[in-house]
């Protein structure tokens, strides 16, 4: 090992540690959301707070529960959304490549509904 | 050196002009709409419209709501509806409007072979469950009434409808909302309104984008909730959003609800796997008769309704809160 | 290839293809291996990238253009054997930005083996991440950034530690090089 790597090393946590600084401000609120989109397009939108299983076009199945979100089921390969850990904080996302599915938890106090359907 | 000073000039010229251009744009996002709010056909209705300050168009708006509230309403003897329930079997010539919606209505009642049904009143009407303090019908009287109950019974040439069964009533209450959300859009459109919301008590028709460009955003009540809780949201443009459920009225004995919606073959509200089937689609109409047909056929059959459908979306939920979307 | 002297041509030309053969053969086998580990991290995207370990040696013992050969044969043969298309996708960003990456620094001579692993092992991850991005047209997969960027070190640093004991060993064996 020499000296540089050492700095390399150093420079490298630097810059991770500081771009990591947003998620540890980034916090939850009462009224999260939790965003599915197929191929950068919206496919609906949940509470975070809100039990509820969504059946998500027969591909994937994602469970809210207690603030966290979860997939619990997936039709693909590699099942990496499946593993991955359940998501809570506003930022964070869960991602099925091959369905080209993105679950996101946003935050949006000031969100503003034009109607409710009843 | 000149030229590249020249040429930071003009980015930050370009610059300067995109950002004052986005100032004006966001000026406009704060535009207040014209808006008009009323009560009619039991609830709150509510029109904003957009980009345009005519005052004369939402009287105009106004006075269509008051004008198919008079046809539609049974309890209004004025009323085509209240004509027809007391014609005791004999002809009656209706408006063109009532004859257009009731023509409609028995289409669908054939499509799904009775399940969706204008002639159920007596049956609503025996149940009463608005204001039924949690009284379940005697049996004997359930099958009284379901005699009188078919769409088949109901004749109709052009404006003239005959009821053929003296004691059969017709309502078209859960039609009449959407249908005039139509003709509201109708008038709107033909007045030049390009951006509009129409809320006729839950039954929501947009008429193109927000100032944004945006889509609207519309929330869907969760069932059994309280009122404008919601359980998920939908983006639209140009699209009406209709909501039906078990949740709007009912009854509750020994931890059964009873709830509106009846079915005409047992004389029994439905008892099926869903609370709420939401509808988005071009018509309002169309999101009224569907969100109640797909009620009555559950969540598998309802979800191969829509499917077979163009244009046409669908968020039923199941008794165990889940949310199916199909054809998003 | 350079050759020193017309000698050695025969022989070396003899030994590329088992040389080959045998380096796309372990590091396929090191990707199997990998696909065993039933470890998840919970963030999609981090492994250990053992077959990096013969893409570092063969860097270092052949220079920049094996590497490349190996390192892409490796990725669609594991990528058609294990995974499928989308699997190619991203391994093929981030090997080639991580292989990329290690040359150029492995040139300038400012680090050791630790050092360009390290380095390689942050490339390979930010590489997949900048075409995930692409792919399902969000930003938001950025989120992953410092925990991919921290994951990319220490397993850079474990492949790197791994290559220095190899290639220190593997040097003395005249009939590999």
């Amino acid at each position: 090992m020499k000296k540089n790597d050492l700095l390399l090393i150093g420079c490298l946590v630097l810059i991770a540690g500081l771009s990591s600084l947003f998620y540890f401000f980034a916090k939850t609120d009462e009224n999260a959301q939790v965003i599915i989109t197929i191929d950068g397009q919206n496919y609906g939108t949940y509470l975070l707070k809100e039990e509820t299983q969504i059946d998500i076009k027969g591909k994937n199945t994602l469970y809210i529960k207690n603030g966290r979100v979860q997939m619990v089921d997936a039709d693909c390969k590699d099942q990496i959304c499946v593993h991955h850990k359940p998501i809570s904080k506003s930022g964070e996302s869960i991602i099925c490549l091959p369905n080209k599915l993105i679950v996101t938890v946003e935050s949006k106090e000031s969100e503003k509904l034009d109607a409710v359907s009843e | 050196m000149c030229k590249s000073i020249k040429r930071k000039l003009t980015i930050g010229w370009v610059l300067f002009v995109v950002l004052l251009l986005g100032g004006c744009t966001k000026y406009q996002d704060g535009e207040t709409p014209m808006q008009m709010d009323g009560f009619f056909f039991d609830t709150v209705i509510k029109i904003q419209v957009w980009g345009k300050s005519d005052e004369k168009l939402m009287s105009k708006c106004e006075e269509l709501c008051r004008k198919y509230e008079l046809l539609f309403d049974r309890k209004n003897e004025n009323s085509d509806v209240w004509k027809l329930n007391h014609s005791k079997g004999s002809p009656v010539e209706v408006s063109k409007e009532t004859a257009f919606l009731i023509k409609e209505a028995l289409e669908y009642s054939r499509l799904s072979k009775g399940a969706f049904d204008i002639s159920v009143a007596p049956i609503s009407d025996l149940w009463d469950v608005k204001n039924n303090p949690g009284k379940i019908p005697a049996q004997d009287k359930i099958e009284a009434v379901k005699s009188h109950v078919g769409y088949e019974k109901i004749q109709i040439q052009d404006n003239v409808v005959t009821l053929e069964d003296p004691q059969m009533a017709i309502d078209l209450g859960a039609i009449a909302k959407g249908y005039i959300a139509d003709r509201l859009k109708e008038l709107l459109e033909k007045n030049g309104v390009e951006q509009a919301m129409i809320d006729l008590g839950g039954n929501v028709l947009a008429i193109g984008h927000k100032q944004d460009g945006e889509p609207f955003h519309i929330g869907i009540q969760k069932p059994f909730a309280n009122r404008g809780e919601i359980i998920t949201t939908v983006n639209i443009q140009d699209k009406s959003v209709v909501s039906s459920g078990t949740y709007e009225r009912y009854f509750k004995v020994k931890d059964h609800i009873y709830h509106h919606i009846m079915n005409p073959k047992t004389g029994y509200p439905y008892d099926n796997d869903l609370l709420q089937v939401t509808i988005i689609s071009d018509s309002s109409l169309q999101g009224d008769i569907f969100s109640t047909m797909c009620y009555t056929l559950g969540l598998e059959e309802g979800k191969k309704l829509v499917e077979q459908q163009k244009n046409m979306q669908a968020i039923f939920i199941t008794k165990d809160e889940n949310i199916h979307r199909v054809g998003f | 290839m350079q050759f020193q002297s017309d000698k050695y041509r025969g022989e070396k030309v003899r030994n590329k293809v088992p040389y080959f053969g045998m380096m796309t053969a372990l590091s396929l086998i090191l990707s199997y291996v990998e696909l065993l580990i039933p470890i998840h991290f919970g963030v999609p995207g981090i492994k250990l990238g053992l077959a990096n370990l013969i893409i570092v040696i063969v860097l270092y013992m052949r220079g920049f253009k094996s590497a490349l050969l190996i390192c892409v044969s490796r990725i669609l043969l594991s990528g058609f054997l294990f995974g499928n298309m989308f699997a190619i996708f991203y391994s093929l960003s981030g090997g080639l930005l991580s292989l990329l990456i290690m040359n150029v620094l492995k040139e300038r001579k400012w680090f050791s083996v630790i050092g360009i692993s390290i380095a390689g092992g942050v490339a390979h991850n930010l590489g997949q991440l900048f075409v995930a991005m692409l792919v399902v047209e969000s930003y938001k997969v950025g989120f992953y950034f410092p925990i991919l960027m921290i994951a990319g070190m220490l397993t850079g640093a474990l492949i790197g530690g791994l290559s220095m004991e190899v290639l220190k060993r593997v040097r003395k064996m005249p009939m590999i090089e």
